[in-house]
């Protein structure tokens, strides 16, 4: 998500946000915001719409999710409105005297219209909308506008929006895992280094093959801990295989097996199609 | 229909907002004159005054009160109905959850 230009940064994820996160994001690179460090587009909301707004080619609705207000805006897209509109449009450009007949047509949109709005006033709604920056403004543009039947949507939004708020801001359950594998096998090395120098220390003429077999201790270590992540990044159903495992760490077959196993027998890993591809338990 | 902020709050939290705008999410309870009694999802009550709302009934056991908090009871603005599968326990833990991360509530 690197950005060369204004206008380049592509983001593919709905983030789930509250209305205080949009309120208070100053940060912005082109037209894109940036909420708790990351870019962010598309969004979605819960909230209740207090005031709607009709247009001819817009709904300008004003939500309220509790912790603040905003407002959003709607394009409407109706395939029979937008016939009529383009025969309006057509009318007004060669012609003065349609009023009569753009009244009656703008009178049925209009009532259509307020149908609609009058559906959603005064009720919980779930917006996934686009949120971009408009000559130093915030605009959101809507994308799609559900009623909510269910109320624990509710409640589920907003955990929703803490918990990416705080993986974004903290990191994720996983890193924190990660970090600690990372941290006892940083302890072993250092049991091994600690080991390594005392026999440098008590058996000069054993030493280089001594250190030799320590150093392949910890590279061993070192590649246990590089096929683990490889095991965990695979999303794949079938996971990885013990080939490509032994094809990415440059090792053979039998040291991988060697891995393999002793993660098995931890239960980090678990076997899928069949003996030779692997999952992480992550 | 415009009012300022008006934060989800349970039963144990209104004391700090007396005279502040503030959502409770409530159980119907009886009525007694214009007001109505509400089973907040901290197992609290609140009298709700729906002197200014008396027009429109609540048509849901569980609606949302958006209300001014004075003198011990909820001045009622406005109402929403909702789902009756709503779960009391998952929204009050959410709601105290909010008030420890408040960067994004408040």
């Amino acid at each position: 998500m690197t950005n060369n230009s204004n206008e380049n940064v592509i983001v593919r994820t709905i983030t789930p946000l509250t209305i205080r996160q949009i309120q208070l994001s100053t940060e912005s690179e082109g037209n894109t915001f940036k909420i708790d460090n990351e870019f962010v587009m598309n969004v979605s909301l819960v909230g209740t719409v207090i005031k709607v707004l009709d247009g001819n080619t817009y709904t300008n609705y004003t939500i309220d999710d509790g912790t603040g207000q905003l407002k959003i805006r709607e394009f409407k897209r109706h395939k029979q409105n937008n016939m009529e509109e383009e025969e309006e449009q057509q009318q007004q450009q060669q012609q003065q005297q349609q009023q009569p007949q753009e009244e009656g047509g703008e009178g049925e949109n209009k009532s259509k219209a307020k149908e609609i709005e009058n559906a959603f006033e005064n009720k919980y709604v779930r917006i996934i909308g686009n949120l971009k920056e408009y000559k130093n403004q915030k605009s959101f543009s809507v994308s799609k506008i559900t009623e909510i039947t269910d109320s624990n949507q509710i409640t589920t939004h907003f955990l929703e929006a803490t918990l990416v708020h705080l993986q974004r801001i903290k990191g994720t359950l996983k890193k924190e895992q990660t970090s600690s594998q990372n941290s006892q096998i940083k302890e072993e090395k250092n049991e091994i280094k600690k080991e390594t120098n005392n026999n440098n220390n008590n058996n000069n003429n054993n030493n280089n093959i001594i250190t030799q077999q320590n150093t392949n201790q910890i590279l061993g270590l070192a590649l246990k801990d590089k096929a683990l992540r490889l095991i965990s990044s695979n999303q794949t159903s079938s996971g990885i295989s013990l080939q490509e495992l032994a094809k990415e760490l440059k090792s053979t077959e039998e040291e991988i097996r060697e891995i393999v196993d002793f993660f098995l027998d931890q239960g980090q890993i678990y076997i899928t199609i069949d003996d030779e591809h692997f999952r992480s338990t992550d | 229909m415009s009012h300022p902020n008006s934060p989800h709050v349970t039963s144990k939290y209104l004391s700090n907002f007396q005279g502040k705008t503030v959502r409770v999410i409530g159980k119907v309870g009886q009525k007694q004159g214009t007001s109505v009694l509400l089973f907040t999802t901290d197992n609290g009550q609140i009298w709700v005054d729906r002197s200014n709302n008396l027009q429109k009934d609540y048509t849901s056991p569980i609606v949302e009160i958006l209300g001014t908090y004075q003198n011990n009871s909820l001045m009622e603005i406005e109402f929403l109905d909702l789902s009756e599968n709503f779960d009391f326990e998952l929204y009050n833990q959410m709601v105290d959850l909010s008030y420890q991360l408040k960067d994004i509530f408040f």
